[in-house]
């Protein structure tokens, strides 16, 4: 067998794209900007590159390991942009006190990470982020932009599933930190048994054990939540999570959605709502999103902040079925003896808003 | 019930494929295997049993073939993939244990004190990522050697000093003149779900995982 030469190899991780490819990304890219436009968010470009100090505080050692880092020519440590939220907050909170009021923005744009072994280190993410110094109905916007792209992409048999980190902080408050990382990883894989095991040791009232585990082992409708004998205390603490599936019920997206308060993230910088969607067919979340003040606390700028991004990858794997390449364009010959008429009338067919396509 | 609409449940083949049968037998659900056939479909319960090598049970639930699988949490843990751990089964529990000549046993201990000469250690195992994890925990710094069958052997033909792997009664062990040196762990069988796959399906998976863990 013959091999190519070595550098025109496309090293593993990353993946080009082709023609239909490219085109079939280029037309859901369009779609959801020009969707995002509807509802009047800008457009932003973050960098590619910026240092990595300011972002290490919020990404998990797995994270870190998962990011391209180097040294940059100042010797300073860079890191390639992996997370889109976190430069688009960055580049925000570097503008300091002369950021407006109220931002609302999409992006498109590539990051590189290794999520996981084996897997691709480019990722593609659209998404849209609002950003203010006051919300107050921000986060059903959000999700009412999540749930009606999705129907704009023609997404049927997907489900969102919507937590609340910040119900914990109530339940947990007296807890280590260690103690709280411990039992909000078992909850994020509905490790219930080691849940109950770890919270058996904890000494604590058999009324906030019985809450801890009603609560973080709960997956279901409003109602079905609603009907949780919960103590007054664990109440208030699950009432914001409550109010805002409350509203989406009645804007009718009560069958899309799930109350699910196992939907935590392995990023540290959500502070609110986090949620996924997760569709028929896709064996990754399409979309990732959530409430995240934190990080521009962090970044020293106080805002509140909501967001949501889709993974490319998997939704370009689920919709790939359904896309239709066939370009519509009309064939014009070039001929020897017209060449000057056949290009007068390409230019004439593309100011008419046609599509043509020449042919020699 | 269409093929779609099956809980795909992937079981390692082996023995203890015929622990499961047996256990879940007692739950009401029934997985029989049939000469050369990879798979079994419980059409009343809505199941279909998929049988896979032991080590790929974690790569079948990873890329979402499988909704979900029952594995030892060893290969759950070297696979590396994320997923929901739904539960544990009454069986199956190993200990992991750092097995060798007893009298090699003193390059372990020297290696953990400071101020020592650390002589390189070199360790076969099947289990490369439990073994390099414990040992950077521990700051010892060690030769990794991966063999995939008859550890036992990598002692006794001076290819490592000490060995990682699942002892059960240690008989192959004794029989070798090998002992174990120091438990570093215990396995257990675990029941382990994709998580997009059991977001869209937690009601059917989630009373599966009853059935199996109810007493």
């Amino acid at each position: 067998m013959k091999h190519q030469t070595h550098f025109l190899h496309t090293p593993p991780g990353s993946k080009p794209l082709y023609k239909e490819e490219a085109l079939f990304r280029n037309s859901i890219e369009k779609k959801l900007t020009s969707f995002f436009e509807k509802w009047n968010y800008f457009p932003v470009e973050t960098p590619m590159i910026d240092y990595f100090d300011i972002y290490s505080h919020f990404l998990s050692e797995k994270q870190k390991k998962g990011s391209v880092r180097f040294i940059n020519r100042d010797g300073d440590l860079v890191l390639l942009r992996n997370d889109i939220t976190l430069f688009a907050a960055k580049s925000l909170a570097s503008r300091g006190n002369n950021v407006e009021e109220t931002l609302k923005y999409y992006y498109s744009d590539q990051i590189v990470r290794c999520q996981a072994k084996d897997s691709p280190e480019e990722y593609f993410q659209i998404g849209c982020e609002i950003v203010s110094t006051k919300f107050t109905y921000e986060e059903i916007e959000i999700l009412v932009l999540l749930l009606e792209s999705a129907d704009e992409l023609k997404l049927s048999d997907y489900l969102v599933h919507i937590g609340d980190i910040s119900l914990y902080n109530e339940l947990f408050k007296d807890f280590s930190l260690n103690t709280v990382t411990e039992l909000l990883s078992c909850i994020r894989v509905r490790n219930i048994q080691g849940l109950k095991d770890r919270v058996k040791e904890l000494n604590i009232s058999k009324q906030l054990e019985k809450d801890i585990i009603l609560i973080s082992s709960f997956i279901g409708s409003l109602d079905e939540f609603s009907a949780l004998p919960l103590s007054e205390k664990a109440q208030i603490a699950v009432a914001p999570l409550k109010k805002l599936c409350l509203q989406l019920n009645n804007l009718g997206y009560g069958n899309k959605i799930v109350i699910d308060p196992s939907e935590l993230s392995e990023l540290n910088y959500y502070n609110g709502i986090i949620f996924h969607l997760y569709a028929k067919g896709a064996e990754s979340p399409l979309v990732s999103g959530g409430r995240y003040d934190t990080l521009f606390t962090h970044l020293g700028l106080e805002r509140n902040a909501v967001g949501f991004s889709y993974w490319l990858y998997p939704l370009e794997k689920l919709l790939n079925a359904g896309f239709d390449c066939n370009s519509n364009a009309i064939d014009i010959e070039i001929n020897d003896n017209t060449v000057t008429g056949d290009i007068q009338k390409a230019i004439q067919s593309v100011k008419s808003g046609k599509k043509i396509n020449l042919k020699y | 019930m269409d093929n779609n609409n099956y809980i795909n449940i992937a079981i390692p083949k082996g023995r203890l494929q015929n622990q499961i049968s047996e256990f879940v037998a007692n739950k009401g659900v029934v997985i029989k295997e049939e000469s050369r056939k990879l798979d079994y479909i419980d059409p009343p319960n809505g199941y279909r049993f998929l049988f896979v090598k032991n080590s790929d049970v974690p790569v079948y639930v990873n890329y979402g073939v499988a909704h979900m699988g029952i594995s030892g949490s060893d290969v759950i843990y070297e696979g590396d993939f994320e997923f929901m751990r739904l539960g544990t089964l009454p069986f199956g529990s190993t200990r992991i244990c750092i097995a060798g000549y007893d009298s090699k046993r003193f390059l372990l201990d020297n290696a953990g004190k400071d101020g020592n000469f650390i002589k390189d250690i070199r360790i076969a195992t099947k289990f490369i990522k439990f073994t390099k994890d414990f040992f950077v925990n521990k700051g010892i710094p060690i030769e990794i050697i991966k063999l995939t069958g008859s550890v036992e052997l990598a002692p006794i033909l001076q290819l490592s000093d000490f060995i990682v792997d699942l002892v059960e009664t240690g008989t192959t062990l004794k029989e070798n003149n090998l002992s174990v040196i120091e438990e570093i762990g215990k396995t257990q069988v675990e029941i382990i779900a994709n998580p997009s796959l059991y977001k869209l399906n937690y009601k059917r998976i989630d009373e599966f995982v009853k059935k199996l863990t109810t007493q």
